[in-house]
């Protein structure tokens, strides 16, 4: 058997002191902004940069005049806030959605419901409305890629603001 | 063998049970919060599963403690001091959970490359980013860890309750884990989707040394191990020493050591009894306190020979 003396935690004060930094530094890297939050690819920033809003639009026959009026009103709105003009690219959702999560469009719009397969790999907005369907109800909403957390706020600030116009 | 809980840590047990009373309550409301103001964030996520499991070193402290004052039973006529060495079991084995479960998760999610999503919420008529309401979940979630943890530490060290020491080691990864929530959400805001994670992974790298060193020690206990330390798995200064005293009385002897929860139990072969056995008090070596964790001795003279316990 060996004697022991109790020993303060130097290895956990160290980690402390690392995380402290760490904290620091994050905190550095932002300071005297107030564009938070950011987006990490950049998509607002680009679309601000282009005046382009890249945006799908997933096809779909049962699309009424009620879905047109909603989109329109929702892309004029995101125009106007973004100073930029929107350009359609017309496709399913399987065509779409890989493009939206490769950053080569900023926006697709469609169909989704709750069990939609596309819910984890991609940001879905406020829903701008309830559609009907034969096998149950599906909204119409905003997809948007992960992450892209300013431009997420900026569409879901849209898509919120015009359901609450809607259901006035 | 003393069969009950000594009269001079009595009221130091009561205190823990108090604190730990407290720490249930703050739990919950910590919980609550941050269950409402949960979104896709990883490390806000990992904190709230987290601080889920940090209420089980708290429960078993108190049912250890409940357990630990009852008498002897025909049952269990050794009575329940040992209770408090199966809560040190389960406590550890909490910690090592939350570590292992915070790594993974974290590992996860660098390797896939996941970018969490946060968006706006709306609060009477105002639109904030629910970023912001994280940070200020996970930053209330750090204040009663580090309150109630630096308050738990003293007495643990003077009721040598290794639990209660596992459960403080739990309120350091409480807070910690929160605070790497806030790292992790303030990198988020500032596009830097490998934050959250890299906060929540960095964290778990110490919890789980710190569970780990606590699961070895309440192993070696419950497989009657030589009594550990309470914050390290080396052996304990005051069984170190109180072997060499018991030595010095008893040469010749095999002297073996154990701990049941928060006592020294001894066994020493090849010796009678002294004739009149001194109190135990009387062996505890000078310049250690806490005379009471010797809490028995028991001589084997040889094969065949009758046992005498005191």
């Amino acid at each position: 058997m060996k004697s022991t003396i109790l020993r303060p935690h130097n290895r956990a004060h160290s980690y402390r002191l690392l995380f402290l930094c760490y904290v620091l530094l994050l905190t550095a890297c932002g300071y005297q902004t107030n564009d938070l939050p950011r987006d990490p690819a950049h998509t607002s920033d680009r679309i601000l940069a282009s005046g382009e809003i890249r945006i799908g639009l997933i096809e779909n026959r049962r699309d009424d005049d009620f879905v047109e009026l909603i989109q329109a009103r929702l892309v004029d709105l995101l125009e106007r806030r973004m100073s930029a003009k929107a350009r359609y690219q017309y496709g399913s959702a399987a065509l779409l959605i890989p493009l939206l999560e490769r950053g080569e469009l900023d926006m697709v719009l469609g169909r989704f419901d709750g069990s939609s397969p596309w819910k984890k790999r991609v940001f879905l907005a406020t829903p701008l409305g309830e559609l009907g369907h034969p096998s149950g109800s599906q909204v119409y909403q905003a997809a948007l890629r992960n992450g892209e957390n300013a431009w997420i706020s900026i569409v879901d600030s849209g898509s919120y603001r015009l359901r609450e116009e809607s259901q006035e | 063998m003393r069969l009950s809980v000594p009269t001079d840590i009595q009221s130091d047990i009561e205190t823990a049970e108090r604190l730990e009373w407290w720490t249930l309550f703050w739990l919950s409301t910590i919980v609550l919060f941050m269950g409402l103001t949960m979104g896709s964030s990883q490390a806000m996520r990992t904190a709230l599963y987290e601080d889920v499991l940090s209420f089980l070193p708290a429960i078993v402290f108190l049912v250890a403690s409940k357990y630990e004052g009852k008498m002897a039973t025909p049952k269990f006529p050794y009575g329940f001091l040992r209770v408090n060495s199966l809560a040190f079991m389960a406590a550890a084995l909490a910690l090592v959970a939350m570590g292992g479960f915070l790594f993974i998760n974290s590992a996860i999610s660098l390797f896939k490359q996941e970018h969490p999503s946060i968006s706006i919420v709306h609060i009477l008529g105002q639109e904030i980013w629910q970023g912001w309401l994280m940070i200020a979940a996970l930053f209330y979630s750090t204040i009663a860890p580090v309150i109630l943890g630096h308050m738990k530490l003293p007495i643990a060290r003077r009721l040598n309750d290794k639990v209660l020491i596992t459960d403080a080691l739990m309120q350091k990864a409480d807070w910690t884990t929160g605070a790497a929530g806030v790292a992790g959400i303030v990198g988020i805001a500032l596009g830097l989707w490998w934050a959250d994670a890299a906060a929540a992974l960095f964290i778990s790298f110490g919890i789980l040394r710190d569970g780990v060193r606590q699961l070895r020690a309440a192993t070696a206990e419950l497989v009657d191990g030589a009594p550990r330390a309470l914050e390290k798995n080396d052996l304990a200064e005051d069984a170190v020493a109180l072997k060499k005293v018991l030595e010095k009385h008893f040469p010749g002897t095999v002297i073996r050591m154990r701990e049941t929860g928060r006592y020294i139990v001894v066994h020493i072969e090849g010796s009678r009894p002294p004739e009149p056995m001194p109190p135990l008090a009387f062996y505890w070596p000078t310049g250690q306190d806490k005379a009471w964790r010797f809490a028995a001795l028991s001589f084997e003279v040889g094969e065949g020979d009758n046992n005498h316990e005191f």
